[in-house]
């Protein structure tokens, strides 16, 4: 049967390959007005927030504990993960909620598959009144029997050529397929965007579920308790002055303090180094050279 | 540096044609920069335009209340408060706008009463809670506002803005260690950020001693390593603190530090 080409009308195109793309966006942008409306705007968990602030609060520390001294990072790494009483080794912290406890979370993304489902069962019911058994399109490659499954829904013809697509099929490709085209059409203004993060900090918006306190508290916990400190300013003078930075002992220049406030403090187009006494004793020392 | 777009953007805005002055007020509050005196005589023209906005228009209206209060202009304010709370009737974001116009005529007590309502609604409602200290500063009562934030703190422990605000209270009252902490804990918010680094500076040269004198002078480097044109803060920071007796005297103490760090 490899010669045999169906005929395809070119009415078929017209009345029922486009119009059915265009009802997919359509109903993709319905859908996502739908979802819009279901869902609630319900007040946010608390405790749940308050623990995820302190749990961004040691991550924080975790990630950029280096720009702190050492006494201010070893105070907050205590106050998190002490043995006894560090906030983020509690006792009586919660484990994953149980959905089932709360019935208004489990409503929750229930209510918000509701708009896609019955969207889904709508289309699917109208694709498969109107254009049951249609054959719509031919992909221009051959394709083994297997994608009969998937291009050929609805249409039980062993005889048929694997790269035809039957109505039903398509209706799947086109919908999964222009999930990118449809976000074009609900694109997020600026004026929505705003909205959302002023929710956000009126506390209202959708919970998220199975946020396990326990379990992220203890591996924060344990990978702060890792966690090296190297105080990144140690060599701030250094970075900042470059080739200026003094290698000469502060305690070769006794008595000349006001010079060494000068190489210090001014870095000022370059006059500080012209002041570097150059004469005065001259001992290097090796911490100032040391290059890390 | 987003601030340096500010007038160009004003400059078309004066045109009074529809987008640029909606560019300029988005703008404004997109980067939250605090200029009413903009927003009002901006604000104005754009809302000629009305129902064009679309959706956009309240978010306008509540921009020119915020604004218009922060300029003292409070019957302009209620002006557009009225048009807010008629369209959006029970409104939480209302609301706390009504809260701000109580405190901007003084009656603390009305505006406190609104905040706590808000916050019995909604505990999460973290920019009630914010209010509530707000309200606190502006009656004087520094303590009660420290303690507000503090509670406040371990529930939002995230939150720079509010650590911001403890650490400037605990300068006033002259308690440098936590002022300290509070700069401390907005540094980790922000290592990039010159003006925290020039903030903890200060803090520490302030509560002086060798060690504190050593941590200000790293922390107003890093500052001007930071930004270096124009941080005339962090230099003169950087002098004074270099010059300040017992601060060059620390190379010793800086080996053993870095040896203990490793």
């Amino acid at each position: 049967m490899g010669g045999e080409h169906l005929v395809l009308d070119p009415a078929i195109r017209d009345w029922v390959v486009f119009p059915l793309m265009l009802m997919v966006i359509l109903v993709g942008v319905l859908r996502h007005n739908i979802t819009a409306l279901l869902k609630a705007d319900k007040p946010l968990d608390k405790e749940e927030l308050s623990y995820k602030q302190t749990l961004t609060r040691a991550k924080r520390l975790r990630g950029n504990g280096r720009f702190i001294c050492r006494e201010a990072f070893s105070r907050r790494k205590g106050y998190f993960t002490a043995k006894e009483g560090g906030l983020l080794r509690q006792e009586d912290l919660p484990g994953q909620a149980n959905p089932m406890a709360n019935p208004d979370k489990m409503m929750g993304p229930m209510k918000s598959q509701m708009g896609f489902v019955g969207t889904n069962m709508f289309m699917m019911a109208f694709t498969s009144y109107f254009f049951e058994g249609f054959v719509l399109v031919r992909v221009p490659f051959p394709l083994t029997n297997r994608f009969k499954v998937m291009l050929q829904r609805g249409v039980q013809l062993s005889t048929l050529d694997a790269s035809y697509v039957s109505s039903t099929s398509w209706y799947f490709l086109v919908m999964f397929g222009l999930k990118s085209v449809i976000n074009l059409f609900l694109r997020e203004t600026p004026v929505q965007h705003e909205a959302k993060v002023i929710q956000s900090q009126l506390g209202v918006g959708a919970a998220s579920m199975g946020f396990d306190t326990k379990k992220v508290y203890a591996s924060e916990a344990d990978s702060l308790d890792l966690a090296p400190h190297e105080w990144l300013l140690n060599d701030v003078e250094k970075r900042l002055l470059g080739s200026k930075y003094p290698t000469t002992s502060v305690y070769d220049l006794a008595g000349m303090h006001d010079d060494s406030a000068a190489m210090f403090g001014a870095n000022d187009g370059g006059r500080a180094a012209q002041k570097t006494p150059k004469g005065s004793g001259g001992k290097k020392r090796p911490s100032g050279k040391r290059s890390d | 540096m987003s601030l340096k777009k500010l007038p160009e953007l004003c400059r078309e805005a004066s045109g009074g044609k529809l987008s640029p002055l909606r560019d300029l007020l988005r703008f404004l509050r997109k980067e939250k920069i605090r200029r009413p005196d903009l927003c009002l005589q901006y604000g104005k023209q754009l809302l000629t335009y009305g129902r064009s906005l679309g959706d956009e228009l309240w978010v306008i209206h509540e921009q020119m209340v915020t604004a218009a209060l922060d300029s003292g202009d409070v019957p302009t304010a209620h002006e557009h408060l009225q048009v807010l709370t008629r369209k959006f009737p029970g409104s939480q974001r209302v609301r706390r706008l009504e809260g701000m116009r109580c405190e901007a005529e003084g009656s603390f007590a009305a505006a406190a009463a609104i905040y706590e309502e808000m916050v019995e609604a909604n505990p999460a409602n973290s920019l009630a809670r914010k209010r509530q200290v707000a309200v606190l500063i502006a009656k004087g009562d520094t303590a009660g506002a420290v303690k507000a934030l503090n509670g406040y703190l371990a529930e939002f422990a995230a939150d720079g803005e509010a650590w911001l605000q403890l650490a400037k209270l605990h300068i006033g009252a002259l308690n440098y260690a936590a002022a300290a902490f509070c700069y401390e804990e907005l540094v980790l918010v922000a290592p990039s950020d010159h003006v925290v680094h020039c903030r903890l500076g200060e803090v520490y040269y302030t509560m002086g001693g060798a060690e504190n004198l050593m941590r200000a002078r790293k922390h107003f480097s890093q500052s001007v390593d930071l930004l270096k044109a124009g941080n005339a803060r962090g230099l003169h920071g950087l002098c004074q603190t270099c010059a300040s007796p017992g601060c060059g005297q620390d190379f010793e103490q800086e080996t053993y530090w870095q040896g203990g760090g490793g």
